[in-house]
């Protein structure tokens, strides 16, 4: 039940969030008020619920909770970014649309309603690419999201047929499988803005979204790439020359979009242009762990999807936030904005160590996996120069901080708290004037008018004044007041306060705090209903035995095997926690 | 007796031919309403009462959506090069080599829904290479309601959740179609006479102004031909040569109607941008006799 209340209250969240679009105060109220209350049913969902809907089962998992409380977690920081930075526009609720979507996906264990329901996840993204949607950008953005949805829908689809399937009338059982895989991974590729297909997402970066490009770039991704890794291991583990090439090819996508991201983040001057670049090579990883078909890669792979989530989530609110507190986007107008900005500094730190990690770390370790099982062993070494690459436009960015500051930089306001003597007055002339008129006008319907002209014209003249109800209220207030004036003239140091607390919550998940590490152990539903082939449910639950596998029931979807197991993809079947050495597919020789 | 599942295949294939086809989009909405609601019940046995339910509102409200966007009114598709017999043609072609091929055998549905299914998805394929966002969304719907018409032939009877979640996804494509369809696009193609509205200072206004544009971009357009003149083809988005603005919605600008003659100020009051914009490009009018003064 804490399922259907988590989807239901992301469900008349969006509706709510989108009829309250017209007036601006009440649209962000309903989606601040929506997505705590989607982040609390998320923080309370109970790791082993199971409801039946429509003759099909959902269940979650630890893995599903933690996925689902990190993603609203992610869309509120950002939206509390948006109060101070700017609000943005359709994003709560197409986000909400989508984690219902995702919700629905990695709950269900119906491999068919699953995919379906990711596919319909990623559909929102065109809420927030409409709002330029009468540009020629946003003309072809429109047309690129929609053939992305067509693809992503008939990727999804020829899937789970396949995986459904067993009667396939072909000579090569396996050539259905290597289609399906293809399909899939280039659904993800394509969704996710990987090299060849990353024009889409460098357009949406021109276009000022802000923090909007989160969504498109980060949450829908990761969600249909946590379902589509779901069966890699099992499914797409079989040997067979077809699957063999298009693992290649699928590999090729993925060394290229590792390289050429970071080439792109390196060789672009617009903040946020670097920001989906830097996404860009990250999703690489994503399509690393698809290639890997090895259930060693499953772990490490959710646990990047995690990382990557509040990390990529931190760099979108740290880009949004320096363009807004220096009013510019461009990195040569950016000069010298460590200076100005050391917590926005220290943020962008975190958010470095949330993707790369250090030796050891669990992110670190997660991505050296990821590559050492998704790539031959003969380019091991890109993964070193993946890291390498990344580090150098994030020190770009940081070296360009350390220079003197440019005009631009030198006119923003900076971290530095500040109790400026002209905005004092004028924030507090709005203060008093708001606080001082019903105290006045209930005091002395006469008096009060007059009272109130003066304390707003000439606050000063109120220290002289030592009679009369304006003056006696002032002095009641007084701390109040400065409060207040202090809050409104230090927006800047509460918007990197903002993002240096995401950043810390994503570096913390990447080194497997709050139980990422755990919880990554353990599948999504889609997972255990796959697990007839390979993975029994009680391995892939953190090695907790289910309740079906505790009653000795089996699960309630019974997967068909694939078609024609050779007898070492058999012998893998009844090994499924050996190394990957065991496996059908040898690692780091799978696109060999 | 013919099944149930024969005549709706036959319907399905019928409405992506209407969708496909006519540059009107109220047809062609009404072409893809039709496709999905039959599309459900391509099935046998027959889903339960609640899974056809749930697909026919799904139709209906993604639909909704379709026509919403559309202002009810005049959304243009930008029609089929072909017309409507060689796409009928093409489609009959599909659908009868769906009735032929075994890629799955034993099938585990109807043979009709691979067949229509096979029809939507040939039909599907020329609006998705097109630029048209509105033909785009057609085509991303067909292709969805064809590929959930081979899931049901290949993997036989579906669950009711898996309709609910293909409403989801029809009513999300529908939505996402309408939120990227361009508002210049739409606002080009809705006008309303305003004969008797005019803008002070500019006494020849166009005879007719798009209804749903702001003021800024209604004074940037060229005045239209009427819509009997008016050309049938519809204007693609990339082809609208006009000042291309952010959507940002613009609070409405109050009209000003024609004063009387009797309270009409005859002083040199500077014309409004929006008025010297609207004004047509002539010669300007020689001004009024104010009785010599300045």
């Amino acid at each position: 039940m804490t399922l259907i209340a988590f989807l239901l209250i992301c469900i008349f969240g969006m509706l709510l969030g989108l009829l309250a679009q017209p007036f601006a105060m009440l649209s962000r109220l309903v989606a601040v008020g929506s997505l705590v209350a989607a982040l609390t049913a998320a923080l309370l969902l109970n790791p082993n619920d199971t409801a039946t809907l429509g003759e099909v089962q959902l269940a979650t998992t630890r893995f599903v909770c933690f996925f689902l409380t990190a993603l609203t977690a992610s869309c509120l920081m950002l939206c509390i970014v948006g109060l101070v930075t700017g609000w943005p526009e359709r994003l709560a609720p197409a986000a909400l649309a989508t984690f219902a979507g995702v919700g629905f996906a990695i709950s269900a264990t119906d491999p068919t309603v699953a995919l379906i329901a990711a596919a319909a996840a990623t559909a929102p993204a065109a809420l927030v690419a409409s709002r330029i949607r009468s540009t020629p950008l946003g003309t072809t953005v429109g047309v690129a999201e929609l053939r992305t949805l067509a693809l992503v829908v008939g990727a999804s689809v020829l899937a789970a047929v396949t995986v459904l399937n067993t009667n396939w009338n072909a000579d090569d059982p396996t050539f259905m499988i290597a289609i399906a895989f293809v399909a899939l991974a280039a659904a993800v590729a394509v969704r996710s803005g990987a090299v060849p297909f990353h024009v889409p997402a460098a357009l949406l970066s021109r276009s000022g979204e802000g923090l909007g490009l989160v969504l498109s770039l980060v949450w829908i991704p990761t969600g249909f790439g946590l379902v589509a890794l779901s069966w890699g291991a099992t499914i797409y583990g079989v040997p067979g020359d077809w699957l063999d090439r298009a693992v290649v090819a699928v590999q090729l996508v993925a060394v290229a979009t590792l390289v050429l991201g970071a080439v792109g983040a390196m060789l672009h001057d617009e903040i946020e242009e670097v920001v989906a670049y830097s996404i860009v090579q990250d999703t690489g990883f994503i399509l690393l762990a698809l290639t890997a078909r090895d259930a060693d890669a499953a772990q490490p792979a959710r646990l990047w999807l995690l990382a990557f989530i509040l990390a990529k989530s931190a760099l979108v609110a740290w880009a949004a936030t320096a363009s807004w507190a220096f009013g510019s986007s461009n990195l040569g107008d950016l000069r010298g904005w460590l200076r100005r900005s050391p917590i926005l500094g220290l943020a962008l730190v975190g958010i470095v160590l949330a993707t790369l990690g250090w030796p050891g770390s669990d992110v670190f370790e997660a991505r050296a996996t990821l590559v050492r099982l998704g790539l031959p062993d003969s380019v091991h070494f890109l993964g070193t120069a993946a890291i390498l690459l990344s580090l150098a436009y994030y020190l770009r960015l940081m070296a360009i901080g350390l220079l003197t500051p440019s005009a631009v930089v030198r006119g923003a306001a900076g971290d530095r708290p500040r109790w400026h003597p002209a905005g004092a007055e004028a924030a507090g002339q709005e203060v008093l004037a708001a606080e001082v008129a019903p105290v006045a006008v209930a005091k002395s319907a006469e008096v009060a008018p007059v009272a109130v002209a003066t304390a707003v014209a000439d606050p000063a003249s109120q220290h002289a004044d030592d009679e009369g109800p304006v003056q006696s209220h002032r002095r009641h207030v007084s701390f109040g007041h400065q409060l207040r004036v202090a809050w409104r003239l230090n927006r800047p140091l509460q918007a990197s306060l903002l993002v240096l607390g995401i950043a810390a919550v994503a570096a913390a998940i990447a080194f497997g705090g709050f139980g990422a590490a755990g919880a990554s152990q353990s599948g999504i539903t889609l997972d255990q209903a796959a697990g007839p082939i390979a993975i029994p449910s009680a391995i892939d639950n953190g090695g907790e035995p289910t309740p079906e596998a505790s009653a000795g029931a089996s699960p309630a979807i019974t997967f068909p095997l694939p078609p024609s197991p050779t007898p070492a993809a058999t012998a893998a079947t009844a090994a499924p926690s050996a190394s990957s050495s065991a496996s059908p597919l040898p690692s780091g020789t799978s696109g060999d | 007796m013919i099944d149930t599942a024969v005549l709706a295949a036959v319907a399905v294939v019928l409405g992506g031919v209407v969708a496909v086809t006519p540059r009107d989009g109220r047809i062609v909405i009404l072409g893809l309403m039709l496709a999905a609601v039959a599309a459900s019940l391509v099935a046998s046995p027959l889903p339960s009462s609640l899974a056809v339910t749930a697909r026919i509102l799904g139709a209906l409200l993604a639909a909704y959506l379709l026509w919403a966007a559309a202002g009810s009114g005049w959304v243009k598709s930008a029609g089929s090069a072909v017309g409507p017999i060689a796409e009928g043609a093409a489609a009959a072609a599909a659908f009868g080599v769906g009735l032929t091929i075994r890629p799955v055998d034993p099938l585990a549905g109807p043979v009709v829904a691979q067949a229509s299914g096979l029809a939507l998805i040939a039909l599907a394929v020329v609006p998705l290479a097109g630029r048209d966002v509105f033909r785009l969304g057609v085509g991303v719907t067909l292709l969805t309601l064809g590929c959930s018409l081979m899931v049901t032939a290949w993997s036989g009877p579906t669950p009711p959740l898996e309709q609910l979640a293909m409403a989801a996804l029809l009513i999300g494509i529908a939505g996402a179609t309408s939120l990227l369809v361009p508002q210049s696009e739409l606002a080009s193609e809705t006008v309303v006479p305003v004969d008797s509205v005019e803008t002070a200072g500019a006494e020849e206004a166009p005879a007719r102004i798009p209804a749903r544009r702001a003021p800024e971009k209604a004074a940037a357009a060229q005045p239209r031909p009427s819509d009997a003149s008016a050309p049938a083809r519809t204007i693609a988005s990339a082809e609208i040569e006009e000042p291309y603005e952010w959507f940002i919605p613009t609070p409405a600008e109050p009209v000003r109607r024609r004063p009387r003659a009797s309270t009409v100020r005859r002083v040199d009051t500077p014309k409004p941008a929006d008025a010297r914009k609207l004004a047509p490009k002539k010669p300007t009018r020689s001004r009024p006799d104010l009785g010599g003064k300045p």
